[in-house]
């Protein structure tokens, strides 16, 4: 029996990165097989963990692929969770500018001009953030440490971190496949509220993505 | 034509609007057409036809169609 006194949230760190890595796959997949990553780069698995390790090492901030956006979970020395978070445009610069732009940096070119092909499809899909709201993403905890509250653990650790530089901060926000109940169950228990859906009734996007359809959810702070 | 004169031909071809008018306090938030992916497309537009390589560090700060103005200008 896992004793959750024993489990710790701290801010991630550059050894942590092949964890990131990890958790940022894992969520993409959302309980599937498919990796949307994988399919809008047309890369395998192992190529898109060097992709990322690339971009984790570009150093920058304000969107998911950063260290300095995640926090991890630590059990007896062992990572068993981990998700990230920033402020939507805080620095007045959308974080699709920078998620884009580092992959542009990174990625190889074919894999880059497959991205924009696909994105042209995709595009409608994922929900626009709302701006100066605190975004959760990338959300994973091993199995056996689910059911703990953990998710909440970091929930909190990300709050207080954000509003310790962001005073004004007015709400906290997700983007969960209209698919995935289990997580989104989880989340209206915290009292997340749906603010935006989508539904792509395009057949080439379930070859892309867990779903295809999204929710933005949001709570109010 | 000059740099504003030029960026907004690019502008109006990538953002799919004849009449758009750019300015230097312009963002994406201003532009309908203004995704992810037709920026993208813009930068490389930008590139091509200023003849210029414009990095990562440089892109990423960018706020504003004036910043994009002032790096252009810079560059050239």
């Amino acid at each position: 029996m896992k004793d959750r006194a024993d489990i710790i949230v701290r801010k991630a760190k550059s050894t942590d990165i092949p964890f990131l890595i990890s958790a940022i796959i894992e969520a993409d997949k959302s309980g599937t097989n498919k990796s949307s990553y994988c399919s809008l780069l047309n890369i395998t698995e192992s190529e898109l963990s060097d992709l990322l390790r690339k971009v984790f090492e570009l150093e920058l901030d304000g969107f998911e692929f950063c260290v300095s956006s995640f926090c991890v979970l630590e059990y007896k020395n062992e990572l068993v969770g981990a998700s990230a978070s920033w402020i939507e445009y805080e620095n007045d610069i959308p974080s699709w500018q920078s998620r884009m732009l580092s992959i542009r940096e990174e990625a190889n070119p074919d894999s880059f001009s497959h991205l924009l092909k696909m994105n042209e499809t995709a595009a409608n899909l994922i929900p626009e953030r709302t701006h100066f709201s605190l975004q959760i993403e990338s959300v994973y905890i091993i199995p056996e440490f689910r059911g703990m509250g953990l998710f909440k653990f970091m929930l909190d650790f990300h709050y207080k971190n954000s509003i310790i530089h962001f005073k004004n901060l007015h709400s906290i926000e997700l983007v969960v496949y209209d698919n995935n109940v289990a997580a989104f169950n989880a989340y209206s228990k915290l009292g997340f509220n749906i603010i935006k859906k989508t539904k792509l009734n395009n057949q080439s996007i379930n070859n892309i993505f867990p779903s295809n359809g999204m929710f933005l959810i949001s709570k109010s702070v | 034509m000059n740099i504003k004169e030029t960026l907004q031909e690019i502008f109006r071809t990538v953002f799919e609007d004849a009449e758009l008018q750019i300015n230097e306090e312009m963002t994406a938030n201003d532009v309908s057409n203004w995704t992810s992916l037709t920026h993208l497309i813009m930068i490389e537009k930008v590139e091509n036809t200023f003849k210029i390589k414009l990095t990562l560090k440089e892109l990423i700060k960018l706020k504003k169609v004036g910043d994009l103005m002032d790096l252009i200008q810079q560059k050239s």
